[in-house]
C-alpha cells in the first residue's frame, strides 16, 4: 500500500472519529432545540420527526412570562459571576504564592487543595448545610457563592499555579529593578500574562456555578431564590392538572440558559488560545 | 553616576559559599566586566548588587550609599537581562516607559526620554509594536533602551549578548561600548566569554569558584596573570601548560624535563631560585611558540622537537596542535605560510622570556619583583 493511500485512509478515519465526537456532543443540544420549538402534540410523535412540521415559539413565550424563571436567571447570573470573580481573585493570589515561591509545605498544600475536589458533593452536603446555617446564610445567595468555591477554587489554583510557574523569573525581576513593588509586579506584569489561564479557569468556574444543582436545591428554599437548574426542574405545567411534565418549556428554558455559555466561550476562545507569553524571552 | 564597591561580600547557601569575600572597587564611570566559568559566582555577585539576591555578609555601596538592605527599586540601578525580559503584553513604548512611570516622572518628560532613547538606539519606528513582533537583535536594543531611559547611577548587564548570533554579537558589543563612551555611566557587565570581557572592559574581574582571582586591565590580565587559572582562562586558544623541574645544571638554573630541558631567563632566575629542585608548572601562549625556521636568532638551547598532530587553517593564521616527546600537547599559533603537515616533526622554540611559571600546588604565578610589589599595593 502506498503512502498516499495510507494517508487517505488515515484522514478518512480521522474525520469519521471527528463526526462521531461531534454527534455525541451536539446531538443532545440539537434535541433540546428541536423539542423546544415543537408543539406538544408533536413531541412524542412516531416515526421520529427530526424537525417539527409546525415549529412554534410558544414555549419560549411561556418561559419568559414565568416570573420565577426570570428571578432564577437573575439569581444564577449573580451567583455565577460572583463565584467566578471570587475564585479568580483568591485563586490567583494563592497560585502566585504556590507558583512563584518555594516554601516549606508547598507541595502538601497543593495536594490538599487538589484533594478537595475528590469528595462527592453529597458527602459534604450535610456538613455544609450546618455551616451555611451557622453563618446565617440559609436561603441566601451567599450560601451558594461560598459553597461553590469548594469545587471552583482547587481547579483555579492548580491551573493558575502552572501558569505562574511557566512565566520566566527574569520578567518579575526586571519589574523590581524598574521600581515595581512585589504587588505592582504581580498585577501589572504577571497577572496580564496569566490572562489566558484566568479566562479558561474563569469560564469553567462560571459554567460549574451556572450548572450546579444539588447545593442550589438544598440551601435555597423560596422560589425567588432558586437558580436556573432548580427552577427548570420545578417547572409546573399549566395543563394536564399539574401532572404533565412540561417538556417543551423545560427544553426552551434549557436552550435559553445554554446560550450565554456558548456566547462566552466563543468570545473568549481566541483569548484562551492566545500564547501571550510568546516574545517574553528569547525565541 | 557613581562608584560601586563590594566590601567583603559573601553569599552562602547553607554551608556552601558561592561568593567568597568579594572585595572590589569600581571607580565612577568605569566599564567593568565580571568574567568566569559557570559557577564562578559572577551572576550572583551582580544580582546581589541589583538587590535580587540577599547578601549573606558584607556590604555593597553605590555612590556614597550603603545599599545592602535596600530593595532593587531604591538602588537607582538599571539591569539588562540575558533573556531581555521584555514585558510581552506591553508595547515597546510602554516597555521603555514602565520604569519612569513607576518613578512618577511627569508624562511629557517620559515621552521625551522614551523617544530620545529609542532614536538613539534606532528603534524609534518600533515603539508601537509588541516584543513578539521584534527580532532578537531588536529585542536586545529594547532591553538596552529600557535601561538607558532610566538614567540610573549604574548599569548592570547579565550576559546581554549571549542570545544573539555571532555576527550580531560582535556588532552589538561595539554599540554597547559606544553607548558607554557617550553616557559615561558606571557599568558592571557579566559574561562567561573572555573575548567579550577583553574587548569591552576597562578593567576585568576574573572569578572562579566564588573567589576573585584578579582585577586588572585586559592588557595586564593577559601579560601578567596572577595564577594559572587566569592565565588559562584569558586568551584563545588557551595558554599551554606542562610540568618541569627547576634544577642547577653546571651552575646554571635550568628547567629539566624527561626529554628536553629549557634555559631560564635572567629575570626569572631569581624568582625560580626559591623553587630549586621542585616541579613547577610552565606556561606559554600559543603565539609565543615559534617555528625555528622562522627566526634563527632565538636561543638554540630553547629548541624542542615536536610532532604535528593537527593543523587548523584559519586564513590569516593557523593553529597547530603539537605533541612533545613527553606526551604533552600544545597549541601554537603560527603564520599561515609555514608549511606544516600532520605527522611531521618540527623544531619549535619556546623563548625563555615568554615563559610563565606557576607554583605546582597553589597555581600562583612565580614572578619577579614587579608582580609582588603590585600585590602589596592592591
Amino acid at each position: 500500500m502506498g503512502t498516499a493511500s495510507r494517508r487517505t485512509i488515515g484522514s478518512i478515519l480521522f474525520y469519521l472519529l471527528l463526526a462521531v465526537i461531534l454527534v455525541y456532543i451536539i446531538f443532545p443540544f440539537y434535541w433540546a432545540v428541536r423539542s423546544s420549538i415543537a408543539p406538544n402534540s408533536e413531541l412524542f410523535a412516531t416515526p421520529v420527526q427530526y424537525w417539527p412540521s409546525h415549529a412554534t415559539l410558544a414555549n419560549y413565550r411561556l418561559v419568559f412570562q414565568n416570573a420565577d424563571f426570570i428571578d432564577a436567571l437573575r439569581n444564577s447570573a449573580i451567583v455565577a459571576t460572583s463565584v467566578t470573580l471570587a475564585s479568580l481573585a483568591v485563586g490567583a493570589l494563592g497560585a502566585y504564592a504556590l507558583g512563584r515561591f518555594s516554601f516549606r509545605g508547598r507541595r502538601p498544600v497543593l495536594y490538599l487543595v487538589l484533594s478537595m475536589t475528590m469528595f462527592p458533593q453529597i458527602a459534604v452536603l450535610g456538613a455544609l448545610y450546618d455551616m451555611v446555617n451557622r453563618f446565617g446564610l440559609y436561603n441566601r445567595l451567599g450560601a451558594l457563592i461560598l459553597t461553590y468555591l469548594i469545587f471552583t477554587l482547587p481547579f483555579t489554583v492548580w491551573v493558575l499555579t502552572s501558569f505562574f510557574q511557566a512565566l520566566p523569573h527574569e520578567l518579575e525581576e526586571a519589574a523590581y529593578v524598574d521600581g515595581a513593588s512585589p504587588l505592582q509586579a504581580f498585577y501589572q506584569i504577571l497577572l496580564p500574562l496569566a490572562a489566558p489561564g484566568m479566562v479558561t479557569t474563569g469560564l469553567l468556574a462560571f459554567i460549574a456555578a451556572w450548572n450546579e444543582f444539588l447545593f442550589a436545591l438544598s440551601f435555597m428554599q423560596t422560589p425567588d431564590k432558586r437558580t436556573v437548574p432548580v427552577a427548570i426542574f420545578t417547572f409546573t405545567p399549566a395543563t394536564g392538572g399539574g401532572f404533565e411534565i412540561p417538556w417543551g418549556q423545560m427544553m426552551a428554558a434549557t436552550v435559553v440558559v445554554t446560550v450565554p455559555l456558548i456566547v462566552l466561550t466563543l468570545i473568549f476562545q481566541r483569548r484562551i488560545l492566545a500564547g501571550l507569553t510568546a516574545g517574553a524571552v528569547k525565541g | 553616576m557613581a562608584r560601586v564597591v563590594f566590601d567583603h561580600v559573601w553569599k552562602r547557601y547553607g554551608n556552601n559559599a558561592v561568593v567568597e569575600d568579594l572585595t572590589l572597587e569600581v571607580p565612577d564611570g568605569e566599564f567593568v566586566v565580571l568574567v568566569g566559568p559557570s559557577g564562578s559566582g559572577k551572576s550572583t555577585a551582580l544580582r546581589m548588587l541589583a538587590g535580587l539576591e540577599e547578601i549573606s555578609q558584607g556590604n555593597v555601596i553605590i555612590g556614597d550609599r550603603v545599599v545592602t538592605g535596600l530593595t532593587p527599586k531604591d538602588r537607582d540601578i538599571a539591569m539588562v537581562f540575558q533573556s531581555y525580559a521584555l514585558y510581552p503584553h506591553m508595547s515597546i513604548y510602554d516597555n521603555l516607559a514602565y520604569g519612569l512611570k513607576l518613578h512618577h516622572v511627569a508624562k511629557p518628560d517620559i515621552d521625551r526620554r522614551v523617544r530620545e532613547a529609542a532614536s538613539f538606539l534606532g528603534i524609534a519606528e518600533l515603539l508601537d509594536r509588541k516584543p513578539r513582533q521584534l527580532s532578537g537583535g531588536q529585542r536586545q536594543r529594547v532591553a538596552l533602551g529600557r535601561a538607558i531611559v532610566r538614567e540610573p547611577q549604574v548599569f548592570l548587564m547579565d550576559e546581554p549578548l549571549s542570545n544573539l548570533d555571532a555576527k550580531l554579537r560582535v556588532q552589538t558589543r561595539a554599540e554597547i561600548i559606544k553607548l558607554h563612551q557617550r553616557l559615561g555611566t558606571t557599568t558592571i557587565y557579566v559574561t562567561h566569554d573572555q573575548v567579550e570581557a577583553m574587548t569591552m572592559g576597562d578593567r576585568i574581574a576574573v572569578l572562579n569558584q566564588g573567589r576573585l582571582q584578579q582585577f586588572d586591565t585586559p592588557d595586564r590580565l593577559y601579560h601578567h596573570p596572577v595564577n594559572s587559572f587566569v592565565a588559562g582562562f584569558i586568551g584563545s586558544p588557551a595558554m599551554n601548560f606542562f610540568q618541569m623541574r627547576v634544577q642547577d645544571v653546571e651552575g646554571q638554573l635550568k628547567l629539566v624535563g624527561e626529554h628536553f630541558s629549557l634555559p631560564v631567563s635572567a629575570e626569572d632566575a631569581s624568582a625560580l631560585a626559591a623553587h630549586r629542585d621542585e616541579e613547577v608548572t610552565v606556561g606559554i601562549r600559543p603565539e609565543d611558540i615559534v617555528d625555528r625556521r622562522l627566526d634563527g636568532r632565538l636561543p638554540a638551547d630553547a629548541v624542542i622537537p615536536v610532532k604535528v598532530d593537527v593543523v587548523e587553517t584559519l586564513g590569516p593564521e593557523q593553529y597547530v596542535y603539537l605533541e612533545t616527546a613527553a606526551g604533552d600537547t600544545m597549541v601554537a599559533r603560527m603564520p599561515p605560510d609555514i608549511p606544516l603537515r600532520a605527522g611531521n616533526t618540527v623544531d619549535v622554540v619556546l623563548p625563555p622570556d615568554r615563559l610563565y611559571f606557576f607554583d605546582l600546588t597553589s597555581g600562583d604565578a612565580i614572578r619577579g619583583e614587579e608582580v609582588e610589589s603590585l600585590a602589596e599595593a592592591g
